[in-house]
């Protein structure tokens, strides 16, 4: 039955995220639009696109490997797992156990890589140069998740995205401290993540598209992880009444839209971040993992 | 009679017959150079496959004592699950660099082919090194491969302090052994001494710890050679070797008392070499500098994974101390089979292209779509990206870590850095690789030559396949190091604890486990599912010049476009002022005394009196 109960929250967790990844990303747009028109009328613009590019022949670009000709598939495929394991309203979901946050750090840079080095195959002057940033800013970013997913991981005795979004059901993750620090340096590397320029240059037709709403999830996947570590409250779990189900989903919804609307006040107000602050806000956000990685070793050491 | 009782005379018996191999090779010269290595191949085959044998069975350590050796002692081998498991990796990995080697063709037209004495020699040496069971039989091998070494330089180069390197090593291993056990030199447990216990950590960092490039001795071994066939043996033989010697230097005998306090240098040591390496791999304008770097950055997590184990010991967490020694075992297994992969891919892309200068290439997958493969499959198994090998290890390493606290409070200030330090050199050795790759192997060529090159031989291209196949192989079933090639190794280390629940499928049981092979199912099933939506048939599919941002057409005599419009590798990291400059080993001019000219009669030297005591008994 616990089992059962896992693959509907699988299912339903599928569901919600291909409501919300549109949803997300066209609200996004429109403030970065400066809230002209309205959000639906974006989100129906970007529909119609991605309709006429995939019914496009693809015209792929003369230096192509036949590797990274896959390279928008793979990535696809990669940030699709990614974003089934990491849990929205429900832990203990059926692909749940697959991935634990290192892991899901990992696939996330092989999805990031892919393109990148795609980006690189066609040898031309503005692929080069946005993989040349994309890989700079990466360096400082990746640097800054792993004591961050330490700090995380310790006080929930473990690795997995379960066991972190668990965690506060037990209060066994009393560093509430080394949390919120982990999860700012989360959120300033899912920033520098997203900002980066685009990768799409040498792509035509089906794989631009894919490569669009694959980008559109990894920007929901990073909302997910920033709510489970910031805020992962109300979430339920196979075992829980089914009762609980609509409440749990509901306040996923209602955490989405506030993140959704801090997002979108800061597009609007900031625009894109400005080149110049990422490597700050990323060495920033190093500093901040590393201080919460050393709260929770003195916590877990001292208990 | 124990089954494992006729391995080790016959693992001796085949470093024996591969050193007598090298000095038919380098007698005979290349008439008979196909042959003999191909010999040499097979052997190390067979010696890879009596190795895994003897494994398998796991029976006791056995010794077999030589009728020679200094007046007074005799010279002693002897097999255990460490040296056994070394020894599968360095056949494997030394069988694959020789017969790679036999394969490729000369450089150029009318060149004699590269000489194969030296890579069999030093394999030969390796195989000796990791059986020797005294300070003598260390010295001897060790020193062999520094006279091997010599043999592969010409010139100028002949003349660098690099061939003295493992010699030096193997000096500093035997004094280490000497203070360990006095009476009876081997491999014994240290004392309560203080000072001794100092004595044997100094000697350890300055033999093996320095051949894996630690600081404040170390220099990476695989600096001793510009030869392409030596450093790729160096790679995936010497590298290991050391990190054997130090694992039974310092953690096989340090008591637990003093393993907390011996536990801190290593894990700084380790992150100074980590970093250095990954940063040397960052700067680095050509292959092999790069790729040298990325093997110093795998010495500092071998430090690392022993310095954890070290630690873990101290506070009485054996199943802290198997994670880190798993680690410390992947680790072993991706430099034996990434580290040669990817030396071997840049010595034939090198080859090929007629330079290893990254500005220079370019292009090189599209006319070497297997060499880049391997290149990219030896990548894998160094960085810390799912399914490889690196990743796993690193994996292992954070399960560590996290168990780490239990030790103590003042594991909070060591630990939270050092999970800084992993992570930052691993971006480091990332953004190498994909400079590396993105400007090597993809895009347009620079030069007329990358446009022309050609992919190695298919006999070669087998051998890149197979390794690739088997890296890949241990990448997604990595949980067959910890829980099949080295659980005696590790148990041995371990003093008797065993992982709890062994699986095959994935890293330590239960929620916490790291299965790739099933999430490399499930990413495989979205994949496919990506590919096909976006793959549908198409009647008339073209490919375009890629959108030159605006930039003139470039004129006829740019036939691969204007270069400075395609990236050659800057900007790719941060700018930071600290640059570790990529030079190689300082060349010390030994014009007046020439110990590499009279390096094949000092051995003979030490060998004589070995050899009339021998005679004399």
């Amino acid at each position: 039955m616990t089992l059962l109960l896992a693959l509907l929250a699988q299912i339903l967790h599928a569901a919600l995220l291909v409501a919300a990844t549109p949803i997300l990303a066209g609200v996004l747009r429109w403030a970065g639009a400066g809230f002209a028109e309205t959000p639906a009328a974006l989100i129906r613009r970007e529909h119609a696109l991605l309709r006429r590019l995939w019914r496009k022949t693809p015209l792929p670009t003369e230096p192509s490997t036949p590797l990274l000709r896959a390279a928008p598939a793979i990535a696809a495929g990669l940030t699709v797992v990614v974003a089934l394991v990491t849990p929205s309203f429900s832990v203990g979901m059926a692909l749940g156990g697959l991935g634990d946050f290192l892991t899901v750090a990992g696939l996330l840079t092989l999805a990031r890589l892919l393109p990148l080095l795609a980006s690189l195959d066609a040898g031309s002057a503005a692929g080069g140069i946005a993989a040349a940033r994309h890989v700079s800013r990466g360096t400082i970013a990746a640097a800054a998740f792993p004591p961050a997913i330490l700090a995380l991981a310790l006080g929930a005795g473990g690795l997995t995205l379960d066991q972190i979004g668990a965690a506060r059901f037990d209060d066994a993750f009393v560093p509430g401290a080394a949390r919120g620090l982990a999860a700012a340096a989360i959120a300033a590397i899912a920033v520098a993540d997203l900002a980066g320029p685009r990768l799409d240059e040498a792509l035509s037709g089906p794989d631009l598209a894919l490569a669009r709403v694959t980008e559109a999830l990894r920007l929901l996947v990073w909302c997910n992880l920033v709510l489970l570590l910031a805020a992962p409250l109300g979430l339920v779990s196979p075992d829980s009444a089914l009762a609980d189900w609509p409440l749990a989903v509901l306040s996923w919804i209602g955490r989405l839209i506030v993140l959704t609307g801090l997002l979108a006040g800061a597009a609007a107000v900031i625009g894109p971040p400005p080149e110049r602050w990422l490597a700050p806000a990323l060495l920033l956000a190093g500093g901040l993992a590393v201080l919460a990685a050393i709260v929770a070793l003195t916590h877990t050491g001292a208990a | 009679m124990r089954v494992t009782d006729p391995i080790l005379p016959l693992l001796a018996g085949i470093a024996c017959l591969l050193l007598a191999l090298a000095a038919a090779e380098a007698w005979g010269g290349a008439r008979i150079r196909h042959g003999i290595g191909l010999s040499a191949a097979c052997l190390s085959g067979w010696g890879a496959l009596l190795a895994l044998i003897a494994l398998v069975m796991g029976n006791a350590p056995v010794r077999l004592d030589l009728p020679i050796g200094p007046p007074g002692a005799s010279l002693g081998l002897a097999l255990d699950p460490l040296a056994a498991f070394a020894l599968v990796l360095v056949f494997l990995a030394g069988a694959a660099v020789i017969a790679f080697a036999a394969e490729q063709p000369p450089p150029s037209r009318g060149a004699p082919p590269p000489a194969l004495s030296a890579p069999i020699a030093i394999l030969g040496a390796c195989v000796l090194a990791l059986l020797a069971a005294d300070p003598v039989m260390l010295v001897l091998a060790l020193s062999a491969a520094g006279h091997s070494l010599w043999l592969t330089g010409t010139g100028t180069v002949r003349r660098s302090v690099g061939c003295a390197l493992p010699p030096a090593a193997g000096l500093a291993a035997a004094a280490a052994m000497l203070v360990l056990a006095p009476a009876t030199p081997g491999f014994g447990p240290i004392g309560a001494d203080t000072a001794q216990t100092a004595l044997v950590m100094l000697l350890a960092f300055a033999g093996p710890g320095a051949l894996l490039g630690l600081p404040p001795f170390g220099r990476s071994a695989l600096l001793a050679t510009a030869d392409p066939t030596g450093r790729a043996i160096l790679a995936g033989c010497l590298l290991p070797v050391a990190g054997m010697l130090l694992l039974r230097l310092i953690l096989a005998p340090l008591p637990a008392e003093a393993s907390f306090w011996w536990g801190v240098p290593l894990l700084a040591l380790g992150s100074l070499a980590a970093l250095a390496g990954a940063w040397r791999a960052t700067a680095g304008t050509d292959l092999p500098t790069i790729l040298i770097g990325l093997g110093q950055r795998q010495g500092g997590l071998l430090a690392i994974g022993i310095g954890l184990a070290l630690i873990a010991r101290s506070a009485d967490l054996p199943g802290m101390a198997e994670l880190a020694l798993g680690a410390v075992c992947l680790l072993l297994v991706g430099q034996a089979l990434g580290g040669t992969l990817v030396f071997l891919a840049a010595s034939a892309a090198a080859s090929a292209a007629g330079t290893a200068r990254l500005d220079r290439l370019g292009g090189l997958l599209h006319r070497m779509p297997v060499t880049g493969a391997a290149m990219l499959v030896g990548l894998l198994a160094l960085l810390m990206l799912p399914p490889g090998i690196g990743f796993a290890a690193m994996w292992d390493l954070a399960q560590a870590i996290l168990a780490a606290p239990r030790t103590g409070l003042a594991s909070a200030w060591v630990l939270a850095p050092l999970a800084a330090v992993l992570a930052f050199s691993a971006a480091l050795a990332l953004a190498a690789a994909i400079r590396m790759l993105g400007v090597a192997f993809l895009g347009r060529p620079r030069l007329p030559r990358s446009s022309a090159a050609e992919d190695v031989p298919p006999q070669a291209r087998l051998i890149l396949l197979a390794l690739s196949g088997l890296a890949l192989l241990v990448g997604l079933l990595p949980a067959l190091v910890p829980a099949l090639l080295a659980r005696l190794a590790i148990r041995a280390l371990n003093e008797g604890a065993e992982r709890a629940d062994p699986s095959l499928l994935a890293l330590t049981a239960g929620r916490d486990a790291y299965a790739p092979i099933l999430l490399f199912i499930v990413v495989a099933i979205a994949v496919f599912v990506a590919w096909r939506l976006v793959r549908r048939p198409v009647v008339d599919e073209r490919a375009t010049p890629a959108w030159s941002g605006g930039f003139a057409p470039p004129p006829a005599w740019l036939p691969y476009g204007d270069p400075l419009t395609q990236t050659d590798g800057a900007g790719f990291v941060p700018a930071v002022t600290l640059r570790v400059p990529p030079a190689p080993m300082p060349r010390v001019r030994l014009s007046a005394i020439r110990l590499g000219r009279f390096a094949p009669w000092l051995i003979l030297a030490a060998l004589a009196p070995l050899l009339v005591a021998a005679l004399a008994r």
